[in-house]
Protein backbone atom coordinates (compact mmCIF):
# COMPACT_ATOMS: atom_id res chain seq x y z
CA UNK A 1 0.00 0.00 0.00
CA UNK A 2 1.25 3.48 -0.84
CA UNK A 3 1.90 5.56 2.25
CA UNK A 4 -0.28 8.65 2.41
CA UNK A 5 1.99 11.64 1.89
CA UNK A 6 1.83 14.23 4.65
CA UNK A 7 2.51 16.96 2.15
CA UNK A 8 0.68 18.55 -0.74
CA UNK A 9 2.09 19.33 -4.18
CA UNK A 10 0.80 22.35 -6.09
CA UNK A 11 1.90 24.14 -9.25
CA UNK A 12 3.57 27.53 -8.83
CA UNK A 13 2.89 28.65 -12.37
CA UNK A 14 4.10 26.44 -15.24
CA UNK A 15 7.81 26.42 -14.30
CA UNK A 16 7.78 25.60 -10.59
CA UNK A 17 5.94 23.57 -7.98
CA UNK A 18 5.62 23.76 -4.22
CA UNK A 19 5.77 20.86 -1.86
CA UNK A 20 4.18 21.92 1.42
CA UNK A 21 3.71 20.39 4.84
CA UNK A 22 1.34 21.91 7.42
CA UNK A 23 2.78 25.32 8.30
CA UNK A 24 4.99 25.36 11.36
CA UNK A 25 8.46 26.48 12.40
CA UNK A 26 10.14 23.25 13.36
CA UNK A 27 13.82 22.29 13.03
CA UNK A 28 13.08 18.67 12.19
CA UNK A 29 10.57 19.55 9.46
CA UNK A 30 12.96 22.14 8.06
CA UNK A 31 15.77 19.52 8.01
CA UNK A 32 13.44 17.35 5.96
CA UNK A 33 12.94 20.17 3.45
CA UNK A 34 16.72 20.43 3.03
CA UNK A 35 17.07 16.65 2.80
CA UNK A 36 14.37 16.48 0.11
CA UNK A 37 16.04 19.31 -1.80
CA UNK A 38 19.38 17.51 -1.69
CA UNK A 39 17.84 14.20 -2.75
CA UNK A 40 16.00 15.83 -5.66
CA UNK A 41 19.14 17.65 -6.80
CA UNK A 42 21.13 14.42 -6.57
CA UNK A 43 18.49 12.55 -8.58
CA UNK A 44 17.85 15.13 -11.33
CA UNK A 45 20.89 17.42 -11.35
CA UNK A 46 21.17 21.17 -10.95
CA UNK A 47 20.67 21.74 -14.70
CA UNK A 48 17.17 20.37 -14.41
CA UNK A 49 15.87 21.69 -11.09
CA UNK A 50 16.54 24.54 -8.70
CA UNK A 51 15.38 23.85 -5.14
CA UNK A 52 14.42 26.54 -2.63
CA UNK A 53 13.73 25.09 0.82
CA UNK A 54 11.90 27.22 3.39
CA UNK A 55 10.36 26.49 6.82
CA UNK A 56 7.72 23.95 5.77
CA UNK A 57 7.90 24.12 1.99
CA UNK A 58 10.23 23.18 -0.82
CA UNK A 59 9.87 25.13 -4.05
CA UNK A 60 11.23 23.39 -7.14
CA UNK A 61 11.90 25.53 -10.22
CA UNK A 62 12.18 23.67 -13.52
CA UNK A 63 12.37 24.17 -17.28
CA UNK A 64 8.92 23.60 -18.79
CA UNK A 65 10.55 22.38 -22.03
CA UNK A 66 11.89 19.38 -20.08
CA UNK A 67 9.53 18.84 -17.18
CA UNK A 68 6.07 19.69 -15.98
CA UNK A 69 4.06 19.51 -12.79
CA UNK A 70 2.80 15.97 -13.42
CA UNK A 71 6.14 14.36 -14.24
CA UNK A 72 8.06 16.03 -11.44
CA UNK A 73 5.32 15.28 -8.91
CA UNK A 74 5.63 11.62 -9.85
CA UNK A 75 9.40 11.78 -9.31
CA UNK A 76 8.94 13.41 -5.91
CA UNK A 77 6.23 11.02 -4.73
CA UNK A 78 8.36 8.07 -5.85
CA UNK A 79 11.46 9.23 -3.99
CA UNK A 80 12.46 7.06 -1.03
CA UNK A 81 11.81 8.99 2.19
CA UNK A 82 15.03 8.14 3.93
CA UNK A 83 16.65 10.11 6.68
CA UNK A 84 19.19 11.61 4.28
CA UNK A 85 21.35 14.16 5.99
CA UNK A 86 21.28 17.14 3.71
CA UNK A 87 22.82 19.54 6.15
CA UNK A 88 26.39 19.20 7.22
CA UNK A 89 26.94 18.42 10.86
CA UNK A 90 25.72 21.59 12.56
CA UNK A 91 28.43 24.24 12.51
CA UNK A 92 28.71 26.70 15.37
CA UNK A 93 29.19 30.21 14.04
CA UNK A 94 30.05 32.98 16.46
CA UNK A 95 29.13 36.51 15.46
CA UNK A 96 30.21 39.61 17.38
CA UNK A 97 27.33 41.98 18.06
CA UNK A 98 27.49 45.41 19.68
CA UNK A 99 24.32 46.46 21.53
CA UNK A 100 25.54 50.00 22.24
CA UNK A 101 22.71 52.54 22.05
CA UNK A 102 24.58 54.37 19.26
CA UNK A 103 24.03 51.32 17.05
CA UNK A 104 20.70 50.20 18.48
CA UNK A 105 18.02 52.84 17.89
CA UNK A 106 15.14 50.59 19.02
CA UNK A 107 16.82 48.90 22.00
CA UNK A 108 14.96 51.02 24.56
CA UNK A 109 11.60 50.57 22.81
CA UNK A 110 12.01 46.78 22.66
CA UNK A 111 13.02 46.67 26.33
CA UNK A 112 9.97 48.72 27.28
CA UNK A 113 7.68 46.54 25.13
CA UNK A 114 9.11 43.41 26.79
CA UNK A 115 9.00 44.94 30.27
CA UNK A 116 12.72 44.25 30.72
CA UNK A 117 15.80 46.29 31.46
CA UNK A 118 18.06 46.76 28.43
CA UNK A 119 20.70 44.66 30.25
CA UNK A 120 18.29 41.72 30.57
CA UNK A 121 17.18 42.16 26.98
CA UNK A 122 20.79 42.04 25.74
CA UNK A 123 21.49 39.04 27.96
CA UNK A 124 18.44 37.15 26.65
CA UNK A 125 19.09 38.03 23.02
CA UNK A 126 22.82 37.28 23.11
CA UNK A 127 22.68 33.97 24.98
CA UNK A 128 19.97 32.30 22.88
CA UNK A 129 20.89 29.50 20.47
CA UNK A 130 19.78 30.48 16.97
CA UNK A 131 19.45 28.03 14.12
CA UNK A 132 19.55 28.96 10.43
CA UNK A 133 16.39 27.60 8.81
CA UNK A 134 17.05 28.86 5.30
CA UNK A 135 18.42 31.77 3.30
CA UNK A 136 16.08 34.14 1.52
CA UNK A 137 14.72 37.69 1.31
CA UNK A 138 18.06 39.00 0.06
CA UNK A 139 21.60 37.70 -0.55
CA UNK A 140 23.09 36.45 2.70
CA UNK A 141 19.97 36.90 4.82
CA UNK A 142 19.34 33.99 7.18
CA UNK A 143 15.92 33.13 8.57
CA UNK A 144 16.76 32.27 12.17
CA UNK A 145 14.78 30.27 14.69
CA UNK A 146 15.23 30.53 18.44
CA UNK A 147 14.29 34.09 19.43
CA UNK A 148 13.14 33.91 23.10
CA UNK A 149 9.42 34.55 23.32
CA UNK A 150 9.89 37.44 25.75
CA UNK A 151 11.56 39.37 22.91
CA UNK A 152 8.85 38.95 20.27
CA UNK A 153 7.79 42.40 19.11
CA UNK A 154 5.88 43.64 16.07
CA UNK A 155 7.70 45.43 13.27
CA UNK A 156 7.82 49.21 13.26
CA UNK A 157 4.63 50.86 11.99
CA UNK A 158 6.58 52.58 9.23
CA UNK A 159 9.74 50.96 7.88
CA UNK A 160 13.06 52.81 7.85
CA UNK A 161 14.26 53.80 4.40
CA UNK A 162 17.82 52.91 5.22
CA UNK A 163 18.91 50.15 7.55
CA UNK A 164 22.71 49.75 7.60
CA UNK A 165 24.49 46.49 6.78
CA UNK A 166 25.08 44.40 9.88
CA UNK A 167 22.03 45.74 11.74
CA UNK A 168 20.53 43.16 14.11
CA UNK A 169 16.76 43.36 14.29
CA UNK A 170 13.62 41.84 15.71
CA UNK A 171 10.50 41.50 13.56
CA UNK A 172 7.57 39.66 15.11
CA UNK A 173 8.77 36.22 16.21
CA UNK A 174 11.96 36.46 14.19
CA UNK A 175 15.39 37.93 14.63
CA UNK A 176 17.97 38.45 11.94
CA UNK A 177 20.89 40.44 10.59
CA UNK A 178 20.68 42.71 7.53
CA UNK A 179 23.55 41.60 5.24
CA UNK A 180 23.51 44.82 3.18
CA UNK A 181 21.93 48.26 3.49
CA UNK A 182 18.22 48.24 2.67
CA UNK A 183 14.87 49.62 3.72
CA UNK A 184 13.46 47.62 6.62
CA UNK A 185 10.78 47.50 9.26
CA UNK A 186 12.48 45.50 11.99
CA UNK A 187 13.29 46.87 15.45
CA UNK A 188 17.05 47.48 15.50
CA UNK A 189 18.79 46.41 18.69
CA UNK A 190 22.44 46.04 17.70
CA UNK A 191 24.98 45.76 14.92
CA UNK A 192 27.73 43.37 13.81
CA UNK A 193 30.90 44.58 12.09
CA UNK A 194 31.15 41.23 10.27
CA UNK A 195 30.43 41.00 6.54
CA UNK A 196 27.75 38.34 6.09
CA UNK A 197 27.81 38.27 2.29
CA UNK A 198 30.84 38.39 0.01
CA UNK A 199 30.76 37.33 -3.64
CA UNK A 200 34.47 36.44 -3.40
CA UNK A 201 33.62 33.77 -0.83
CA UNK A 202 32.25 30.35 -1.75
CA UNK A 203 29.49 30.06 -0.80
CA UNK A 204 29.10 33.83 -0.58
CA UNK A 205 26.84 33.69 2.47
CA UNK A 206 28.64 33.24 5.80
CA UNK A 207 25.57 31.63 7.37
CA UNK A 208 24.29 28.38 5.86
CA UNK A 209 21.15 26.35 6.59
CA UNK A 210 21.55 24.20 9.69
CA UNK A 211 24.23 26.42 11.24
CA UNK A 212 23.89 27.40 14.88
CA UNK A 213 24.61 31.01 15.57
CA UNK A 214 26.04 32.23 18.86
CA UNK A 215 26.33 35.91 19.66
CA UNK A 216 29.48 37.29 21.22
CA UNK A 217 28.74 40.66 22.86
CA UNK A 218 31.29 43.35 22.03
CA UNK A 219 31.76 46.95 23.13
CA UNK A 220 31.50 49.99 20.90
CA UNK A 221 35.33 50.26 20.88
CA UNK A 222 35.64 46.63 19.81
CA UNK A 223 33.01 47.21 17.10
CA UNK A 224 35.17 50.02 15.69
CA UNK A 225 38.37 47.98 16.07
CA UNK A 226 36.78 45.14 14.07
CA UNK A 227 36.15 47.55 11.21
CA UNK A 228 32.58 48.54 12.03
CA UNK A 229 31.37 51.91 10.74
CA UNK A 230 28.89 53.55 13.13
CA UNK B 1 32.93 50.83 -27.23
CA UNK B 2 29.59 52.44 -26.47
CA UNK B 3 29.38 55.63 -24.38
CA UNK B 4 26.28 56.65 -22.43
CA UNK B 5 25.68 60.35 -23.08
CA UNK B 6 22.54 59.89 -21.04
CA UNK B 7 21.43 56.63 -19.50
CA UNK B 8 17.72 56.92 -18.65
CA UNK B 9 16.79 53.78 -16.73
CA UNK B 10 19.11 51.24 -18.26
CA UNK B 11 21.15 48.32 -17.02
CA UNK B 12 23.26 45.42 -18.21
CA UNK B 13 21.32 42.15 -18.28
CA UNK B 14 21.45 38.58 -19.49
CA UNK B 15 19.18 35.67 -18.59
CA UNK B 16 20.04 35.87 -14.90
CA UNK B 17 21.50 33.76 -12.10
CA UNK B 18 20.76 30.07 -11.88
CA UNK B 19 20.81 27.77 -8.91
CA UNK B 20 21.48 30.37 -6.23
CA UNK B 21 18.01 31.12 -4.94
CA UNK B 22 18.67 28.82 -1.98
CA UNK B 23 21.43 31.30 -1.06
CA UNK B 24 18.94 34.16 -1.07
CA UNK B 25 20.38 35.34 -4.39
CA UNK B 26 17.66 36.37 -6.82
CA UNK B 27 17.30 35.14 -10.40
CA UNK B 28 17.44 38.70 -11.82
CA UNK B 29 18.07 38.90 -15.61
CA UNK B 30 16.21 40.61 -18.45
CA UNK B 31 12.58 41.45 -17.66
CA UNK B 32 11.47 40.45 -21.16
CA UNK B 33 13.56 37.34 -21.63
CA UNK B 34 12.08 36.52 -25.02
CA UNK B 35 12.89 40.00 -26.38
CA UNK B 36 16.43 39.71 -24.98
CA UNK B 37 16.93 36.30 -26.58
CA UNK B 38 15.55 37.52 -29.91
CA UNK B 39 17.92 40.52 -29.87
CA UNK B 40 20.91 38.25 -29.34
CA UNK B 41 19.70 35.68 -31.78
CA UNK B 42 19.30 38.27 -34.55
CA UNK B 43 23.09 38.67 -34.30
CA UNK B 44 23.89 34.99 -34.01
CA UNK B 45 24.80 35.40 -30.32
CA UNK B 46 24.00 32.84 -27.65
CA UNK B 47 20.70 33.53 -25.85
CA UNK B 48 22.48 34.38 -22.60
CA UNK B 49 24.80 37.07 -24.02
CA UNK B 50 24.97 40.32 -22.01
CA UNK B 51 22.94 43.20 -23.47
CA UNK B 52 21.46 46.54 -22.44
CA UNK B 53 17.91 46.85 -21.11
CA UNK B 54 16.44 50.34 -21.52
CA UNK B 55 13.17 51.24 -19.78
CA UNK B 56 10.91 54.01 -21.07
CA UNK B 57 13.54 55.78 -23.20
CA UNK B 58 15.59 58.85 -22.42
CA UNK B 59 18.89 57.17 -23.32
CA UNK B 60 21.54 58.53 -25.71
CA UNK B 61 24.40 56.25 -26.70
CA UNK B 62 27.46 57.15 -28.76
CA UNK B 63 28.73 54.27 -30.88
CA UNK B 64 32.53 54.52 -30.84
CA UNK B 65 33.23 51.52 -33.07
CA UNK B 66 31.38 50.14 -36.10
CA UNK B 67 29.44 46.93 -35.34
CA UNK B 68 26.17 45.07 -35.88
CA UNK B 69 23.42 45.77 -33.34
CA UNK B 70 19.82 44.72 -32.84
CA UNK B 71 17.00 46.37 -30.93
CA UNK B 72 13.96 44.42 -29.74
CA UNK B 73 11.22 44.71 -27.14
CA UNK B 74 9.53 48.05 -26.62
CA UNK B 75 9.28 50.59 -29.44
CA UNK B 76 11.04 53.54 -27.80
CA UNK B 77 11.26 55.48 -31.09
CA UNK B 78 14.92 54.61 -31.53
CA UNK B 79 16.86 56.86 -33.90
CA UNK B 80 20.39 56.68 -35.25
CA UNK B 81 21.69 60.14 -36.11
CA UNK B 82 18.11 61.39 -36.23
CA UNK B 83 16.75 58.66 -38.53
CA UNK B 84 14.35 55.99 -37.30
CA UNK B 85 15.95 52.61 -36.66
CA UNK B 86 14.17 49.42 -37.62
CA UNK B 87 13.43 47.05 -34.77
CA UNK B 88 13.92 43.29 -34.76
CA UNK B 89 16.61 43.07 -37.45
CA UNK B 90 20.39 43.35 -37.54
CA UNK B 91 21.50 46.97 -38.03
CA UNK B 92 24.99 48.15 -38.75
CA UNK B 93 25.94 51.31 -36.88
CA UNK B 94 29.05 53.23 -37.91
CA UNK B 95 31.63 54.61 -35.50
CA UNK B 96 30.51 58.02 -34.31
CA UNK B 97 26.76 57.42 -34.67
CA UNK B 98 24.42 58.62 -31.97
CA UNK B 99 21.75 56.10 -31.00
CA UNK B 100 18.80 57.64 -29.21
CA UNK B 101 15.86 56.08 -27.40
CA UNK B 102 13.15 58.70 -27.04
CA UNK B 103 9.72 57.80 -25.64
CA UNK B 104 7.71 54.62 -25.62
CA UNK B 105 5.23 54.14 -28.45
CA UNK B 106 4.60 50.50 -27.52
CA UNK B 107 5.75 48.70 -24.42
CA UNK B 108 8.22 49.65 -21.74
CA UNK B 109 11.58 47.92 -22.12
CA UNK B 110 13.82 47.77 -25.17
CA UNK B 111 16.89 45.56 -25.57
CA UNK B 112 20.07 46.60 -27.36
CA UNK B 113 22.35 43.73 -28.27
CA UNK B 114 25.70 43.90 -30.06
CA UNK B 115 27.28 41.15 -32.12
CA UNK B 116 29.49 38.93 -29.92
CA UNK B 117 28.16 40.71 -26.83
CA UNK B 118 29.26 43.48 -24.51
CA UNK B 119 32.39 42.74 -22.51
CA UNK B 120 31.26 41.77 -19.03
CA UNK B 121 32.80 39.74 -16.22
CA UNK B 122 29.96 37.68 -14.74
CA UNK B 123 29.24 37.97 -11.01
CA UNK B 124 27.88 34.77 -9.48
CA UNK B 125 27.44 33.28 -12.92
CA UNK B 126 25.67 36.19 -14.59
CA UNK B 127 26.31 39.68 -15.95
CA UNK B 128 22.81 40.79 -14.96
CA UNK B 129 22.38 43.81 -12.72
CA UNK B 130 20.49 43.38 -9.46
CA UNK B 131 20.46 46.97 -8.23
CA UNK B 132 19.00 46.21 -4.79
CA UNK B 133 21.59 43.54 -4.06
CA UNK B 134 24.38 45.53 -5.73
CA UNK B 135 25.27 42.56 -7.93
CA UNK B 136 26.22 42.57 -11.59
CA UNK B 137 29.02 42.88 -14.08
CA UNK B 138 28.72 46.66 -14.39
CA UNK B 139 29.65 47.57 -10.77
CA UNK B 140 26.33 46.14 -9.62
CA UNK B 141 24.50 49.32 -10.58
CA UNK B 142 22.36 50.85 -13.32
CA UNK B 143 24.10 52.84 -16.07
CA UNK B 144 24.86 56.54 -15.63
CA UNK B 145 25.90 59.32 -17.94
CA UNK B 146 29.53 58.85 -18.95
CA UNK B 147 29.63 55.06 -18.54
CA UNK B 148 31.44 53.08 -21.21
CA UNK B 149 30.92 49.52 -22.32
CA UNK B 150 33.33 47.64 -24.56
CA UNK B 151 32.54 45.14 -27.33
CA UNK B 152 34.56 43.27 -29.96
CA UNK B 153 35.39 44.57 -33.42
CA UNK B 154 33.10 43.64 -36.28
CA UNK B 155 33.70 40.34 -38.09
CA UNK B 156 31.15 40.78 -40.88
CA UNK B 157 31.23 43.75 -43.19
CA UNK B 158 29.03 43.16 -46.21
CA UNK B 159 26.02 41.27 -44.94
CA UNK B 160 22.88 42.43 -46.72
CA UNK B 161 19.78 41.96 -44.56
CA UNK B 162 16.99 41.35 -47.10
CA UNK B 163 14.52 39.73 -44.77
CA UNK B 164 12.15 40.52 -41.95
CA UNK B 165 11.58 38.18 -39.07
CA UNK B 166 8.20 37.22 -37.75
CA UNK B 167 9.79 37.41 -34.31
CA UNK B 168 8.61 40.91 -33.63
CA UNK B 169 7.99 41.29 -29.93
CA UNK B 170 5.33 38.71 -29.07
CA UNK B 171 4.07 41.03 -26.33
CA UNK B 172 2.37 43.51 -28.60
CA UNK B 173 -0.26 42.15 -30.92
CA UNK B 174 -1.73 40.37 -27.91
CA UNK B 175 -4.21 42.35 -25.81
CA UNK B 176 -6.25 39.48 -24.37
CA UNK B 177 -6.40 38.58 -20.69
CA UNK B 178 -3.20 37.23 -19.12
CA UNK B 179 -3.38 33.51 -18.44
CA UNK B 180 -2.51 32.63 -14.84
CA UNK B 181 -2.26 29.33 -13.04
CA UNK B 182 -4.29 29.58 -9.80
CA UNK B 183 -2.07 29.27 -6.73
CA UNK B 184 -2.17 27.89 -3.22
CA UNK B 185 -4.40 30.63 -1.82
CA UNK B 186 -6.73 31.20 -4.78
CA UNK B 187 -9.30 28.99 -3.06
CA UNK B 188 -9.18 31.30 -0.02
CA UNK B 189 -11.11 33.83 -2.12
CA UNK B 190 -14.86 33.28 -2.18
CA UNK B 191 -16.54 33.00 -5.58
CA UNK B 192 -17.60 36.65 -5.92
CA UNK B 193 -14.03 37.74 -5.24
CA UNK B 194 -12.57 35.23 -7.67
CA UNK B 195 -14.93 36.73 -10.24
CA UNK B 196 -13.98 40.24 -9.20
CA UNK B 197 -10.31 39.38 -9.76
CA UNK B 198 -11.08 38.14 -13.28
CA UNK B 199 -13.56 40.88 -14.19
CA UNK B 200 -11.41 43.82 -13.14
CA UNK B 201 -9.35 45.74 -15.69
CA UNK B 202 -6.38 46.15 -13.34
CA UNK B 203 -4.33 49.31 -13.69
CA UNK B 204 -0.55 49.07 -13.43
CA UNK B 205 0.66 51.46 -10.71
CA UNK B 206 3.53 53.90 -11.12
CA UNK B 207 5.23 52.15 -8.18
CA UNK B 208 6.07 49.26 -10.47
CA UNK B 209 9.64 48.33 -11.29
CA UNK B 210 11.89 45.37 -12.05
CA UNK B 211 10.96 43.87 -8.68
CA UNK B 212 7.25 43.76 -9.34
CA UNK B 213 4.17 45.31 -10.89
CA UNK B 214 1.84 46.85 -8.36
CA UNK B 215 -1.82 47.12 -9.26
CA UNK B 216 -3.98 50.16 -8.47
CA UNK B 217 -7.29 48.61 -7.47
CA UNK B 218 -7.89 46.57 -4.36
CA UNK B 219 -9.20 43.14 -3.65
CA UNK B 220 -10.04 42.63 0.02
CA UNK B 221 -10.88 39.21 1.38
CA UNK B 222 -14.08 38.82 3.37
CA UNK B 223 -12.08 38.23 6.57
CA UNK B 224 -8.44 39.10 7.15
CA UNK B 225 -6.20 36.16 6.18
CA UNK B 226 -3.81 34.55 8.67
CA UNK B 227 -0.12 35.45 8.50
CA UNK B 228 1.94 33.03 6.42
CA UNK B 229 5.46 31.69 6.71
CA UNK B 230 7.80 32.71 3.88
CA UNK B 231 8.05 30.36 0.94
CA UNK B 232 9.49 30.30 -2.61
CA UNK B 233 8.02 32.53 -5.33
CA UNK B 234 8.43 32.78 -9.12
CA UNK B 235 8.38 35.32 -11.96
CA UNK B 236 4.73 36.25 -12.44
CA UNK B 237 3.57 35.19 -8.97
CA UNK B 238 0.57 37.31 -7.95
CA UNK B 239 0.77 38.24 -4.27
CA UNK B 240 -2.06 39.73 -2.28
CA UNK B 241 -0.63 41.81 0.60
CA UNK B 242 -2.88 42.94 3.48
CA UNK B 243 -3.50 46.34 1.82
CA UNK B 244 -5.35 44.52 -0.97
CA UNK B 245 -3.27 45.85 -3.89
CA UNK B 246 -1.96 42.82 -5.79
CA UNK B 247 1.74 42.68 -6.68
CA UNK B 248 2.98 40.63 -9.64
CA UNK B 249 6.57 39.61 -8.98
CA UNK B 250 9.15 40.15 -11.72
CA UNK B 251 12.87 39.70 -12.43
CA UNK B 252 14.29 41.36 -9.29
CA UNK B 253 11.86 39.62 -6.94
CA UNK B 254 13.11 38.25 -3.66
CA UNK B 255 13.65 34.50 -3.57
CA UNK B 256 10.96 33.91 -0.94
CA UNK B 257 7.84 35.81 0.06
CA UNK B 258 5.29 35.70 2.84
CA UNK B 259 2.13 37.09 1.21
CA UNK B 260 -0.75 34.90 0.00
CA UNK B 261 -0.36 33.82 -3.65
CA UNK B 262 -3.42 34.06 -5.88
CA UNK B 263 -1.57 32.45 -8.75
CA UNK B 264 1.29 32.80 -11.19
CA UNK B 265 1.12 34.31 -14.69
CA UNK B 266 1.93 31.72 -17.37
CA UNK B 267 5.40 31.90 -18.98
CA UNK B 268 3.90 32.68 -22.37
CA UNK B 269 2.64 36.01 -20.97
CA UNK B 270 5.81 37.07 -19.11
CA UNK B 271 6.88 39.32 -21.98
CA UNK B 272 3.61 41.19 -21.66
CA UNK B 273 4.21 41.76 -17.95
CA UNK B 274 7.69 43.06 -18.72
CA UNK B 275 6.31 45.46 -21.31
CA UNK B 276 3.63 47.02 -19.04
CA UNK B 277 3.87 50.72 -18.35
CA UNK B 278 2.23 52.53 -15.45
CA UNK B 279 -1.40 53.15 -16.39
CA UNK B 280 -1.70 50.09 -18.66
CA UNK B 281 -4.60 47.83 -17.88
CA UNK B 282 -4.47 44.07 -17.40
CA UNK B 283 -7.05 41.34 -17.13
CA UNK B 284 -6.51 37.79 -15.93
CA UNK B 285 -7.93 34.44 -16.95
CA UNK B 286 -7.22 31.13 -15.18
CA UNK B 287 -5.56 28.27 -17.09
CA UNK B 288 -4.27 24.88 -16.00
CA UNK B 289 -0.54 24.36 -15.58
CA UNK B 290 -0.74 21.65 -18.26
CA UNK B 291 -2.29 24.03 -20.84
CA UNK B 292 0.24 26.72 -20.00
CA UNK B 293 3.11 24.28 -20.55
CA UNK B 294 1.63 23.19 -23.90
CA UNK B 295 1.44 26.76 -25.11
CA UNK B 296 4.97 27.51 -23.95
CA UNK B 297 6.39 24.42 -25.63
CA UNK B 298 4.78 25.36 -28.93
CA UNK B 299 6.21 28.87 -28.88
CA UNK B 300 9.62 27.79 -27.59
CA UNK B 301 9.80 25.06 -30.23
CA UNK B 302 9.26 27.65 -32.98
CA UNK B 303 11.80 29.96 -31.40
CA UNK B 304 14.45 27.25 -31.31
CA UNK B 305 13.91 26.44 -35.00
CA UNK B 306 14.35 30.09 -35.88
CA UNK B 307 17.43 30.30 -33.66
CA UNK B 308 19.10 27.56 -35.67
CA UNK B 309 18.19 29.40 -38.85
CA UNK B 310 19.76 32.64 -37.68
CA UNK B 311 23.01 31.01 -36.57
CA UNK B 312 23.31 29.44 -40.03
CA UNK B 313 22.54 32.73 -41.78
CA UNK B 314 25.35 34.58 -39.99
CA UNK B 315 27.93 31.87 -40.33
CA UNK B 316 27.07 30.84 -43.90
Amino acid sequence: MMPVPEYTLAPLGDSALVLAFAARIDSELNERMHALAAALLAALGSDRVECVPAYHTLTVHFDPMQDDFETLSAVIVGMPEESGHALQSARQISIPVCYDARLAPDLAAVAEHAGLSTETLVHLHSTADYRVFFLGFKPGFAYLGGLPEALHMPRRASPRLNVPAGAVGIGGTQTGIYPSPSPGGWQLIGRTPINLFDVQRSPPSLLQPGDHLKIEVITFAEFIALGGAP
Amino acid sequence: MIVFESAGISSLQDLGRKGLQNQGIGACGAMDRMAARVANNLLGNADNTALIEIALGGARLRIAQTQWFAITGADLQAEADGLPVELCRPIRLEAGSLLQFKQPRHGCRAYLAVQDGFVAEPVLGSASTDVRAGLGAYQGRAFQRGDRLAYSPSRYHDKAVRWHTSWANPAFPDTGPLPFIPGTHWSWLDEPRQEQFQDTAWQVSRNSDRMGLRLEQRLTPEHPWPALLSSGVAFGSIQLPPDGHPIILAADRQTTGGYPLLGTVASIAHSRLAQCRPGDSLRFIPVSAADAVQQWRRREGHYRQWRQHMAQWWHA
